[in-house]
């Protein structure tokens, strides 16, 4: 058989997967054009010994090539599977009739730089102003401003609102006394006051299995090349960084309590 | 209450992470042109990923972080699915499972994956697996599934730079548009170009047994098999 005949075959398969220099030499040029003998070869190894990762890679590329769609539902049965809820989003048209109620029910948000009476706190930072107040859902729909302090039955769901005098890199998390800080999530703050949204959806969180007084605390890192980083190694050590900017609302959380 | 929607956490999740993503730009991952990956998240022109970003999005998943998990579910169930569709014995209902149980095994064996290069290919890798198993029925489930097992203990090949998934890409896109005008070229372009489709359905809609379509994609996807292995071997790899 002259060189031109050569094809795959389970023979020059096993060749080109032993990396056999005379091997790979001729069919890295045989490939490099049509055949169908070797493309039928091809069709069928897809469970045949493959050191290239030439399935995988091939999936990959094909893959590649369509749009990218954003898959929310997929996305929340994914979320399910992995882990029980505890956290809660609201979504949809509750979500837009909610964010409408809550700009009432919120108190006005002290003006940037000052310090208010009650639900905010700040510390550290300079150029960065950031506060925070909240609303509750409660069981029955209603809303509940949050002040300092406020008792909230578990079942109620804290939606955060912020204010910040320029875009930040921030993180979410929930002090309880002697227990490491439950980090709750990532965002990017805009400058301005805003309710705290994922993906457009606002963000809430659940108090379901929490007991006694709790910190809902707000950590922010005005954006900059380092911002990021910054964030994420404090979401990766699982605690809150005393040098960042903070703000602060504390909660008494009383299962069974009620209004 | 069905006005929530939950959202779960692990168990031990005391550093469980949700979120991320909220619609504005630099969000989680500083998505940045230039791209090895050419292009962004729909509805997010001009945010692309670049490899650093992925791995640091993936060091961070092995971490917990399920704003990351988020992440590559999002850039990455699109890859899986199309795997899931190629089998045109899969259903709808399966098909959806394949996507599930692909993120699920890869996010829990995350830690095992010795380069984060790799992921997108890992991912595909367990998904074939699973669509294999699921198409085959249940006789062969067992065996699919110690395939699999072992296949999450090896090293997904190193790539060379010629042919990071950017140029890979643009070489198949190239193949696609050489194909003569015709029912092939326009199976594979539904299928794989505008990804919306799975192979019953494009059957259906040119009036074409399934096997047909099955057949024409099987036929690109060897063609696109032989040109990968040529480069792969002009590139020296191994």
């Amino acid at each position: 058989m002259s060189d031109a005949d050569r094809h795959l075959d389970a023979r020059s398969w096993k060749a080109l997967q032993d990396r056999s220099p005379d091997a790979v030499a001729y069919f890295a040029d045989h490939l490099s054009r049509d055949c169908e003998l070797c493309e039928a070869f091809l069709a069928r190894t897809g469970e045949e010994e493959d050191s290239f990762g030439l399935e995988a890679m091939t999936d990959e590329t094909l893959g590649a090539l369509g749009p990218l769609r954003e898959d929310a539902v997929g996305w929340a049965r994914l979320r399910r599977r992995m882990g029980p809820p505890r956290r809660a989003w609201l979504t949809g048209a509750v979500a837009v009739a909610v964010a409408a109620s809550v700009a009432f029910a919120l108190r006005p948000l002290a003006p940037a730089g000052e310090q208010a009476d009650t639900s905010w706190q700040l510390k550290g930072g300079a150029g960065l102003s950031l506060e925070v107040t909240a609303v509750a859902r409660l069981p029955d729909g209603s809303l509940q401003a949050v002040a300092e302090d406020t008792a909230l039955p578990a079942e109620a769901v804290v939606l955060v609102r912020y204010r910040s005098n320029e875009v930040a890199d921030a993180l979410l998390a929930l002090e309880a006394p002697g227990a490491p800080p439950q980090m709750l999530g990532s965002y990017t703050l805009e400058s301005g006051t805003h309710d705290l949204r994922e993906g457009g959806e606002l963000v809430g969180v659940s108090l379901e299995g929490e007991h006694g007084p709790r910190t809902l605390v707000l950590v922010a890192w005005p954006r900059s090349p380092h911002s990021l980083a910054a964030r994420d190694a404090a979401l990766a050590r699982g605690q809150v960084p005393e040098d960042a900017l903070q703000a602060r609302l504390r909660l008494q959380v009383m299962p069974g309590y009620h209004r | 209450m069905s006005a929530y929607r939950e959202r779960g956490v692990p168990p031990e999740g005391r550093y469980a992470l949700r979120v991320a993503g909220d619609g504005h730009a630099g969000n989680l991952l500083p998505w940045r042109a230039p791209s090895p990956w050419g292009r962004g998240l729909r509805g997010q022109a001009g945010r692309v990923v670049t490899e650093a970003e992925l791995s640091t999005c993936i060091q961070r998943a092995t971490q917990g972080a399920q704003d990351a998990h988020r992440e590559l579910y999002q850039r990455f169930h699109g890859s899986v699915r199309r795997v899931a569709l190629g089998y045109s014995a899969l259903g709808p209902a399966e098909v959806e499972d394949v996507v599930q149980e692909t993120f699920v095994r890869a996010f829990r064996e995350l830690s095992r994956l010795q380069h984060p290069r790799a992921f997108g290919r890992w991912l595909v890798t367990i998904a074939r697996h699973h669509a294999q198993a699921l198409s085959r029925g249940a006789r062969l489930r067992g065996r699919a599934a110690e395939d699999l097992a072992l296949e999450l203990e090896t090293t997904t090949p190193a790539v060379p730079p010629t042919l990071e998934l950017e140029r890979r890409a643009a070489v198949v896109r190239e193949l696609i548009e050489e194909l003569p005008e015709g029912p092939e070229k326009e199976t594979v372009r539904l299928f794989y170009l505008e990804g919306e489709l799975s192979a019953r359905e494009i059957a259906e809609r040119l009036g074409l047994g399934k096997s047909a379509v099955t057949m024409r994609l099987e036929r690109f996807r060897a063609r696109v098999k032989r040109q990968l292995l040529a480069r792969l071997l002009a590139a020296g790899v191994g």
